[in-house]
């Protein structure tokens, strides 16, 4: 699946290759992906393989409040190797309250 | 015990706890909806005020038991109290509530006509000066 990404580490396009742990990732899962399209001068370039986070799913996330919740795109946040935390240092746009647990 | 609900953003119903979709745009505005009729009439951007089913709709055209509702919070801001006034406590006030209205009548009159005496007094007292 191709996300976008949602922080400022210079990427703009990822293209999920991997979940981690699971066959299926959903809100707040760890992905492996290879950047797709980047920004000239940032922090990571084009074709390198990193590790994300996802902060906002097209399909539907199913709370423990039975409510459902939905974003109208996929977007992700690169993470450092080691999965300590995110490359960037800011992420832009709406966040899943999933995502709290994660960090 | 009071349930708490949310408002669909689209048909105006109620949403109880475990129902609707939590959808949120790109611009962090969040819309929740009862169910995905609502959210799919969102999404085609057609006017919750032209469609008949909806609340908003309902409330432009004055559909429905929106004037009882109405009837009865008006009736409800309109009832009356007693209360202490500078002078009297509410007893008093009960007292009086309680007579009878010739009793008060008479009351009245007799109260009137010692005002009216005692000025015909004063003016006389008055003329016998000049």
């Amino acid at each position: 699946t191709m996300l976008k990404v949602a922080d400022n580490s210079g990427a703009k396009e990822i293209k999920c290759i991997g979940h981690v742990r699971k066959s299926v990732s959903r809100l707040g899962d760890i992905i492996r992906a290879v950047v797709k399209s980047a920004r000239a001068g940032g922090r990571v370039s084009k074709k390198d393989i990193v590790a994300a986070v996802i902060v906002r799913m097209k399909g539907r996330h199913r709370r423990d409040d039975g409510t459902t919740i939905r974003f109208h795109e996929n977007a992700a946040v690169l993470l450092k190797r080691d999965l300590s935390g995110p490359i960037a240092t800011r992420v832009l746009g709406p966040v899943a309250r999933e995502l709290r647990q994660v960090s | 015990q009071v349930v708490k609900t949310d408002v669909c953003a689209y048909s105006g119903l109620r949403i109880y706890p475990g129902h609707g979709i939590f959808y949120v745009r790109a611009d962090q505005k969040s819309f929740k909806f009862i169910n995905r009729k609502s959210k799919s009439q969102f999404l085609q951007r057609l006017n919750p005020r032209k469609i008949a089913w909806t609340q908003l709709y309902r409330r432009m055209h004055k559909k429905g038991t929106m004037e009882e509702r109405v009837g009865r919070r008006g009736g409800a801001n309109a009832r009356t109290t007693n209360k202490a006034v500078v002078g009297m406590t509410l007893d008093v006030i009960k007292a009086k509530r309680s007579q009878k209205p010739e009793v008060r009548a008479a009351a009245r009159e007799a109260a009137l006509r010692e005002i009216k005496e005692r000025n015909k007094a004063k003016q006389a007292a008055k003329k016998a000066e000049q």
